[in-house]
């Protein structure tokens, strides 16, 4: 069949190919397996070679260990570094810490994300301040992020903004530390949930809600029934975003945490002063499994079908 | 169930204007008219998804118009059949009860019960998205019946059917209305279903309902000329003196031989003739330049019925209607 295609196709195919360039144009247009290969063999390159290929020495380093004396990197097999990781209390507050943070910043930013969606998507009748809202939520993401980190840090310092709102009614910030850590990292990845929510909501057809009122269903049953197990979906690619993100960040804690440690800077730290790289890695391993086992509890809950 | 002046504007097209309709309790009406003319509008305006600018909705005696759709004694088939994608076939048709807090049990009886009655008794299990759209659209009309609604509201519940499966719905529907003894308003813009359905039809033309009656009643004395182009093929034909008159295809004869001298005749040739298995259409040219549309059973003889014969079209005086 794909024979008769390329005879018809044009008179220079039906010439017998002349040249390696010919012959190889002919062979790929025969074979669409080979021509599929080509076509991925630069994604798949970055992704095993680069992505898993780095993970994987990622991955060997942290059985490595690190010679004090010397500084070198001792390529001898230990378990030395996850011991301390899981037996040193510093580490498993610093990891509990950091859990409880990324949960709370996501489901936060889903608490937050599911009305202004819903009335994105189903509240606005005109298609131009809908387009005018996107906007304004993606804006924050076109800023630099230490702006952003300092003009945080402006809100919550000791006679920053927020303390100068609140002082007439009696309140006080509540300074630079974990709080502000939490509020800064929601603000920055609250558009990672709100435009997948809002991607949900515009797949929800109009009529599956009216069907909720019109078979007797009330705002709040109606919600809690139809509207929101449709848009799920679009929640929990939101927490991948928000919960990762949340995981993986050092610098907001730095610029608004105070001293608050957050478990991205162990690994940091331990790059850069520490110069302990086989430490970093064992340390790095944690956010990995907990990503993991969260995609695998996702994947469970038959979400991830309908990204 | 009781429309009085209502309107709908949105933005600046008024969609619905000044619609009075009464429906009577039991009955099966259509609204027919084509898109864009108002009708479903008006549907979602006694569903409660649309708030008329002017006007009231009574139901069953009660003014409905500032009540939300789940305070309304009313359910809706959707077109699309809005089942919820998410639930089971059984999940779904028992919404309504468990909206009203039914317990589980007679829940699951009730629903086993209602899709019986739509010939899908043992399917409950599935997901909407397992079934055939014709099996969907039995599903939306049993999550609605289960409800016992005093009116059953039905946005052209057949439209995405295909023809023969829709002739069967049609029917089926037709008799689980004679069964349920609920009133049905039913939206198409299929005249021919409209024509086999319903007990009486409002034909909606930009917003305006230009004619309500039986279907015989608007098929033989259509108001308008609109409704006379809408429902069914009309023949438009001057006499001598210059009053326009007009003829449905099916009463007008065709014949190849003169008959004696009549008044209700035109000599013509015939220009086109297409045969559709019951009937056959034949297009003559009079000799005073109309244009008219015969249509004559099949099986007749018609040999000498073809492109370029002529022929007499003759009529009965009954057959004539004018409209204004």
């Amino acid at each position: 069949m794909s024979s008769q295609g390329l005879t018809s196709g044009g008179r220079s195919v039906t010439t017998a190919p002349s040249g390696v360039l010919a012959r190889t144009t002919t062979a790929l247009s025969r074979n669409p397996r080979a021509r599929l290969a080509l076509l991925l063999s630069a994604p798949m390159f970055w992704l095993v070679v680069l992505y898993l290929g780095s993970l994987a020495t990622m991955f060997a380093a942290s059985v490595w260990q690190v010679d004090s004396f010397t500084g070198q990197v001792q390529r001898t097999f230990t378990w030395d570094n996850f011991h301390t990781l899981l037996t040193n209390s510093v580490y498993r507050t610093i990891a509990l810490r950091t859990v409880m943070v990324a949960l709370i910043v996501t489901v936060l930013s889903a608490v937050i994300a599911v009305p202004v969606a819903l009335l994105m998507a189903k509240g606005l009748r005109s298609s131009r301040t809908r387009a005018l809202l996107v906007i304004a939520i993606s804006m924050p993401l076109w800023a630099n992020y230490l702006v952003k980190g300092y003009a945080w840090r402006i809100m919550f310092d000791e006679r920053g903004v927020l303390d100068w709102a609140l002082h007439p009614l009696g309140g006080h910030t509540p300074g630079l530390g974990l709080t502000a850590t939490t509020v800064a990292l929601l603000y920055l990845w609250l558009p990672y949930m709100i435009l997948p929510v809002y991607a949900a909501f515009e797949r929800l057809p109009n009529s599956l809600i009216d069907a909720a009122f019109d078979l007797g269903g009330r705002p709040w049953f109606a919600f809690r029934t139809v509207i929101l197990p449709l848009v799920m979906p679009g929640v929990i690619a939101g927490s991948i975003f928000t919960f990762s993100l949340t995981l993986g960040d050092y610098i907001m804690v730095k610029i608004v945490g105070r001293a608050t440690q957050l478990y991205a800077n162990v690994v940091y730290d331990n790059i850069g002063v520490a110069g302990d790289l086989p430490f970093a890695a064992a340390a790095a391993v944690f956010p990995v499994l907990v990503v993991v086992g969260y995609l695998v509890a996702v994947r469970r809950t038959g979400a991830l079908e309908s990204l | 169930m009781r429309l009085q002046g209502v309107s709908k504007r949105f933005a600046d097209v008024v969609a619905v204007d000044d619609v009075t309709l009464d429906v009577h309790d039991g009955e099966f009406l259509t609204l027919l008219g084509p898109s864009g003319s108002g009708k479903t509008t008006v549907l979602r305006i006694v569903a409660g998804f649309e708030n008329p600018t002017s006007g009231t909705v009574e139901i069953a005696g009660r003014d409905v118009t500032s009540d939300p759709p789940y305070l309304r004694d009313v359910n809706t088939v959707f077109q699309d059949y809005a089942l919820f994608p998410h639930m089971s076939v059984s999940e779904n048709v028992e919404y309504g009860l468990r909206v009203k807090g039914v317990d589980r049990g007679r829940r699951a009886a009730a629903a086993a019960k209602a899709l019986a009655t739509v010939e899908l008794a043992g399917l409950g299990s599935r997901k909407p998205s397992q079934l055939s759209g014709g099996q969907r659209q039995r599903v939306a009309l049993a999550r609605a019946l289960i409800n016992e609604p005093r009116v059953l509201l039905l946005d052209e519940p057949l439209g995405a059917l295909d023809l023969k499966l829709r002739r069967q719905m049609q029917l089926e529907l037709k008799s689980i209305q004679r069964q349920f003894a609920i009133t049905f308003i039913f939206v198409t813009h299929d005249q021919e279903e409209a024509l086999t359905m319903s007990d009486r039809i409002a034909i909606f033309d930009a917003g305006r309902i230009v004619q309500l009656g039986s279907p015989q009643e608007i098929y033989e004395q259509p108001a308008t000329s609109f409704v006379a182009d809408f429902i069914g093929t009309t023949n438009t034909l001057t006499t001598q003196t210059g009053a326009a008159f007009c003829l449905r295809p099916e009463r007008i004869s065709v014949s190849a031989t003169q008959p004696t001298a009549q008044v209700r005749m035109r000599a013509g040739h015939v220009t086109e003739t297409s045969y559709l298995g019951a009937t056959r259409t034949v297009l003559v040219q009079t000799d005073d330049g109309t244009k008219l549309t015969v249509s004559v059973p099949a099986q007749a003889s018609t040999a000498d019925i073809t492109p370029g014969a002529r022929v007499w079209c003759t009529w009965e005086d009954t057959a004539e209607f004018i409209i204004r």
